[in-house]
């Protein structure tokens, strides 16, 4: 696995995006909210007119663009890998419950689950917008409650296909408790699908992020995000292209980044998907 | 069957029931959602006239029943920018989205089956890496930065198609294209997928030593197997289709629920963005309804009720 490329670059990539959200204010070379009237719509540097001062250009009130996407990948993909990962808990978590337990319980959780992956909840981001104003805490929320269901329903299929082994009836028979169970010979065996699906999720998760700042219900425009500069950008379109067009490719190599990862690790960890199949 | 089918209609008005009352009381956080009716320079008669006719003084589930009263007669309020009625402006704004979305989920089947059938049929040849790279971009990218650099080169760049605005074909066709690519997308990656699946089986080798023509082969005997998966992400994908329809539709500048969403929320808006929440949420409860029905009617080896 380690030798494919696709892997490779991915985790290149994180890496480079994990210094640069966890050391924002030492690598960033403005302060990204400072405007400079005087140095509106600059160019990048290698455009002519550029100035090094700013290596990619300011937007339309002069904030040098550099430092708002460096500062940025902390909202549009540390913020994703957050929320994925505490999602993830608590669905793979539900979803272990409803495939152990069964009965009610999993009646209930899996009509829930059916109820969220068909329900419009980026629409209720919009209201909340409106009715409380963008926040973080809003965006975090909306996703949260649209993502766990996917890993409630994969942690319940692998639960089915193991919890009929005969080491969990061993365990059973030792009066290991039901909880016990969950947590230590369910949950480990039922692990590699949620990673694959995991990996896919942070992809999602920064594209929701993104789309919700661009319709003005996401990250509040006085936090530096990928998705909210590409919106402030956007009537700037042919004066300025690199005010809107920086972000749009920034977002684009994560979500593409995570979704190749997860692709590649998915063939990885389900070889048969790559075999079954002879060609003919 | 008639069995199933009332179980599923009641599931539908149960999940209605239920966004109601999601609806319901986020306008209560608050604190007075008298004030959420009316525009910021409103008189204290104004917030005052609210007050009383959501019934603030009567005691919550009297309330619940006085807000679904109003929603079931159509009365979502009057829209704070233009004072009209907030029903009447998303009605007159449905026919744009809905030439969107139709054009745009038309042209997704087309490709996506194409592309899908062609992908797991020349499996191993750069066409099938070509179609699957262009799934995994399809995928990746967010529609609204597609709409952007789509608009930005055949529009601003090259000047082959007008930019934004609503009017003949020649403006459908960008945010038509934009709006399919993330479905052809899923469409070509599900099909491929459960295509290689089919293939893979006896029937199709049995159908294969029989003699028929490889064509009958795949388009009869594979195929009609294969699309069962894809209707299965129909209900998701119709959510994703709306959200992308909203931020194309900004984009684009495309005079549709989208554009009036988004300046609804910008302008704090509340009763339009209160009555496009509630009809697009009941909208694809019963999306979900036809599909899971059609679902039934294409594979009956799928039976929910006994």
């Amino acid at each position: 696995m380690w030798r494919s490329p696709a892997i490779i670059v991915g985790l290149v990539i994180i890496a480079v995006l994990l210094v640069l959200s966890i050391g924002a204010p030492y690598i960033s070379p403005h302060d990204p909210l400072k405007v400079h009237l005087r140095d509106r719509l600059l160019p990048p540097a290698w455009m002519e007119g550029g100035s090094s001062t700013y290596p990619l250009g300011t937007d339309p009130v002069g904030r040098d663009i550099l430092s708002w996407i460096i500062w940025g990948t902390r909202t549009s993909f540390l913020l994703s890998v957050l929320l994925v990962f505490i999602t993830a808990a608590i669905g793979t978590s539900l979803g272990i419950m409803s495939g152990y337990l069964g009965g009610r319980v999993d009646t209930f959780i899996m009509r829930v689950v059916d109820l969220t992956m068909s329900f419009p909840i980026i629409l209720f981001a919009l209201m909340l917008a409106v009715i409380r104003g963008p926040s973080i805490m809003t965006v975090s929320l909306i996703i949260c409650l649209t993502i766990w269901a996917g890993f409630a329903r994969m942690a319940r299929g692998e639960t089915l296909r193991v919890k009929n082994n005969e080491f969990i009836d061993a365990a059973k028979v030792m009066g290991v408790s039901k909880f016990r169970i969950m947590l230590r010979h369910i949950f480990p065996n039922a692990m590699t699908p949620i990673i694959v699906l995991g990996t896919l999720n942070i992809g999602r998760t920064a594209l929701f992020i993104s789309t919700l700042s661009f319709l003005g219900a996401g990250i509040p425009t006085t936090i530096p995000d990928w998705g909210n500069l590409i919106s402030m950008g956007r009537d700037y379109l042919l004066r300025a292209p690199w005010v809107t067009i920086i972000p749009s490719v920034a977002i684009l190599v994560v979500v593409l980044c995570f979704n190749m990862m997860g692709d590649r690790l998915n063939e990885y960890l389900n070889p048969e998907i790559r075999t079954k199949i002879p060609v003919r | 069957m008639t069995r199933f089918l009332l179980i599923r209609i009641g599931q539908g008005i149960i999940v209605l029931f239920l966004m109601s009352m999601l609806v319901f009381g986020m306008t209560r956080l608050t604190g007075n959602p008298a004030v959420l009716m009316v525009p910021e320079y409103a008189t204290q008669e104004d917030i005052r006239y609210w007050e009383e006719k959501l019934g603030l003084d009567k005691p919550l589930p009297e309330q619940y029943g006085i807000f679904l009263s109003n929603v079931l007669k159509g009365d979502f309020g009057a829209s704070l920018k233009s004072h009209r009625p907030a029903l009447e402006v998303f009605l007159e704004r449905l026919p744009a989205t809905v030439q969107l979305c139709g054009s745009a989920l038309l042209l997704a089947l087309a490709l996506g089956f194409l592309f899908g059938i062609l992908a797991a049929v020349k499996r191993g040849t750069s066409l099938e890496s070509l179609f699957m790279i262009l799934a995994l971009l399809g995928q990746s990218a967010p529609s609204f930065v597609v709409g952007i650099l789509f608009m930005y080169f055949f529009a601003l760049r090259l000047g082959l198609l007008p930019a934004a605005g609503y009017g003949g074909i020649s403006h459908l066709i960008l945010p038509v294209i934009t709006l399919s690519f993330y479905f052809v997308a899923a469409i070509t990656r599900l099909l491929r997928g459960s295509m290689l699946d089919n293939l893979g089986r006896d029937y199709i080798r049995l159908a294969r030593i029989k003699g028929l023509k490889e064509r009958t082969v795949i388009l009869k005997h594979a195929l009609k197997n294969s699309v069962i998966p894809v209707i299965t992400y129909a209900g998701p994908l119709s959510v994703t289709m709306i959200t992308a329809a909203l931020a194309i539709e900004v984009v684009f500048g495309w005079p549709g629920i989208g554009r009036l969403a988004f300046d609804a929320t910008i302008g704090k808006d509340f009763p339009v963005i209160q009555t496009t929440v509630l009809i697009l949420c009941a909208a694809l409860v019963f999306v979900n309804l036809i599909v899971d029905i059609l679902y039934v009617w294409i594979d009956p080896r799928i039976r929910f009720w006994k």
